[in-house]
């Protein structure tokens, strides 16, 4: 959890030390103790919702049987992938103060983008591992041109990143519709079914290990690099940032860029998880991606976020689907626990965002 | 009046004699049509009606008919499958055909291109009601315009609005799903269903069927869960597998669509579950066809878009070119019942769904 914002960070002991020097020793010592509390709250930084996400999964391993077992880590583990992969590239968006409405229109388009090419070179016998690996590339490249047309209708034409990414989200499932007329593309290289159903060791499927190395290189772009603070500094002031000197223009059309990357690596998994591409792939999805970023402790209003926050987010969202199911609860009340649990873990998140504040 | 400047009698006259020199040449086209229909013998298929019979009451020529059909969604295979059954139809009858639908299933995503369409003013409308309810209104537009109207699929709660309602036995469907599942798990354990979302009735009375039918003949087998995919696949993949691990004795499970029957069917082959717990799937989009194909769904109930599509389109043509006792009012097709052992004979994958038209 050492990657909790660093802006807020920085704000808080400079701007306190100053007044204290006039102040009486009782106070003082008063004022020291809160400025300890507020550390370690800090430090626990994104604690909170792991602690709801720790919670969730005793109180699962205890009223559902079966929990702890590699099966479930496997459906689970295999569902977050998808939501996983669009909430880290939403991280990114959400700490610019921005947001990206067409993550999972963009799955959908470079999955059946990807399949599109694959199918068509099929019938031309072309090799199967080149054709997987195209289809890939295909679906990484079509991810992130459209990542890319978002950054750039943001800055250039000075359009809100909501009204943009609505558009693009049309657009882009317009496109996908448009591609095969509508329909399902099936029969797709053996290559890629391998590639979304071997499971390494029982216990890590493929999609999975990739999911957590693209999680691992998020962490340190976001919290160990100078892209990363300037992501912050851009979310927190997008003035200041300029004023500081850096090119915010481009920043953002990078950040939009990774958003479609990643997407497009996630329309890749489904496809591979399914060796088929349907127009429906990703349709329901940009909710869940921003409420697993949300839950995480990122801040809709920019400037604050982490991955690991994400990660958490997006286990919470996932947990509950299995979760629920092993524990025999009724779908309706399904639905009704986890719109309360989603509001719990946010409560829980502004609590520390208070004690922060005092 | 008469004597107007601006030559209101230039401008009507084309119009009187519109009618009369049409009619003239309509009645020749739809002779040479009933003639060349007549002479080729009874060659066309199923309910092929009224191009046999005589023309003396036509006043129409097919180029002149246009059918509006507005699908409940454009990019379901089942609907594509449909699209290519009313196609082929119009091509044959020498009629336009016009498709306009969403792209979501819903009467508010519906219900402007049921507005536009009665803009064109079409011969004819079929369309599948997203809602039985929410649907009435802008059909009765069409009636209010003496346009008949057919449905297709689903349909309305008010049926007195309708010429025709064509649509397969969603019911008897989910008990032949029933029947299926009881016999590959042997009369015996316990079964579980993957719905869409609560509400659809096609997927309530699949649901019913099946639940009726296990409660009536079946009484070993017991149904322990029902959930909804928000026809996500990737959701009912980690249902399915959840589920399983749930219900350790669960032996199989009845998927209420094609999300759906997608999703169990991946859950079942990386679960390696085959022959231990059995995947029975309502339609049969290209996905399923190949999970049927390969053994992780065990069978699917296949519906007949294309027939509903086609005798749909048929219908709307009678009724246009005056043939109202060609048309029943209430059709009801049988659905094909496909199993992994027969998913590779003709005789049964001519029923699998399209997923693009140029594949037809």
């Amino acid at each position: 959890m050492s990657d909790a914002p660093e802006g807020s960070a920085m704000a808080l002991p400079g701007s306190s030390s100053a007044e204290a020097a006039s102040e009486t020793t009782a106070e003082m010592t008063s004022r020291a103790s809160k400025r300890r509390l507020v550390r370690v709250v800090e430090r626990a930084g994104g604690l909170w919702t792991l602690a709801v996400l720790a919670g969730l999964i005793l109180i699962f391993g205890f009223v559902a049987p079966g929990f702890y077992s590699q099966a479930n880590w496997l459906a689970t583990s295999e569902y977050a992938v998808e939501f996983m992969l669009l909430a880290l590239g939403e991280t990114f968006v959400i700490i610019t103060g921005g947001i990206d409405l067409s993550v999972g229109a963009m799955l959908g388009l470079s999955s059946m983008a990807a399949a599109v090419v694959m199918a068509h070179f099929m019938g031309n016998g072309a090799g199967s591992v080149p054709l997987a690996i195209a289809g890939g590339v295909t679906a990484v490249l079509v991810g992130g041109l459209v990542g890319v047309l978002n950054g750039f209708l943001i800055t250039k034409l000075r359009v809100t990143p909501f009204v943009v990414t609505l558009g693009t989200l049309g657009m882009a499932t317009g496109a996908t519709y448009l591609l095969n007329n509508g329909g399902e593309v099936v029969n797709l290289p053996p290559q890629i079914a391998d590639l979304g159903n071997s499971v390494i060791a029982g216990w890590l499927s493929v999609p999975v290990v990739i999911t957590a190395a693209l999680c691992v290189v998020c962490w340190l772009a976001l919290s160990r690099t100078r892209f990363g603070l300037r992501t912050y500094a851009i979310g927190s002031n997008p003035l200041a940032a300029r004023r500081a000197g850096i090119n915010v223009d481009r920043h953002l059309i990078n950040v939009y860029l990774i958003s479609g990357l990643l997407a497009g690596v996630a329309g890749l998994m489904v496809m591979a998880r399914f060796a088929s591409a349907s127009p429906v792939y990703g349709a329901t999805d940009n909710l869940t991606a921003i409420a697993a970023v949300v839950i995480g402790g990122a801040s809709l209003f920019g400037g604050r976020g982490t991955v690991l926050g994400t990660i958490v987010g997006t286990f919470i969202v996932s947990i509950l689907v299995t979760g629920l199911i092993l524990a025999h609860v009724e779908p309706f009340w399904q639905e009704v626990a986890v719109g309360m649990i989603l509001i719990a873990a946010v409560a829980a998140d502004q609590v520390r965002v208070r004690l922060l504040a005092r | 009046m008469g004597w107007s400047f601006y030559g209101t009698p230039k401008y009507r006259d084309p119009e009187r004699r519109g009618p009369g020199w049409r009619r003239l040449v309509n009645a020749v086209a739809l002779a040479s049509v009933a003639f060349g229909a007549a002479a080729c013998g009874s060659t066309s298929s199923t309910s092929s009606s009224s191009s046999s019979t005589s023309s003396s009451s036509s006043s129409t020529s097919p180029a002149s008919i246009t059918v509006a059909f507005v699908p409940g969604t454009t990019t379901n295979p089942f609907y594509i499958t449909m699209q290519a059954g009313a196609q082929a139809e119009a091509n044959k009858l020498g009629i336009k055909l016009l498709w306009q639908g969403g792209t979501e299933w819903s009467a508010s995503n519906q219900t402007p291109y049921v507005d536009a369409l009665l803009a064109d003013h079409p011969s004819a409308l079929v369309i599948v009601p997203t809602d039985a309810t929410a649907m009435q209104a802008p059909i009765q537009q069409f009636v209010s315009a003496h346009i008949p109207v057919i449905t297709a699929d689903t349909t309305i709660t008010d049926t007195s609005l309708l010429n025709s309602r064509i649509t397969c036995n969603n019911t008897s469907g989910g008990q032949q799903a029933a029947d299926e599942l009881a016999s590959l798990i042997g009369d015996a354990g316990q079964v579980a269903i993957i719905n869409n979302e609560p509400g659809v009735t096609t997927d309530d009375q699949r649901e019913d069927g099946f639940a009726q039918e296990m409660a009536a003949k079946y009484p070993n087998v017991s149904i322990v869960a029902t959930e909804y995919d928000d026809e996500s696949v990737t959701t009912a993949d980690a249902q399915t597998s959840t589920l399983m691990l749930a219900y350790p004795n669960l032996k199989g499970i009845f998927a209420i669509d094609t999300p759906s029957g997608e999703g169990v069917g991946s859950a079942l082959q990386s679960a390696k579950a085959e022959g231990k717990v059995f995947g029975v799937a309502y339609d049969a989009a290209p996905q399923e066809a190949t999970l049927l194909q390969q053994g992780y769904l065990s069978a699917l109930v296949i519906q007949q878009p294309a027939l509903e599509g086609s005798t749909a389109v048929q219908y709307a043509y009678d009724l246009v070119t005056g043939h109202k006792s060609e048309v029943q009012s209430n059709v009801v097709l049988p659905d094909v019942l496909a199993t992994t052992s027969d998913a590779s004979s003709p005789s049964i994958s001519k029923y699998f769904y399209v997923s693009s038209l140029s594949g037809s």
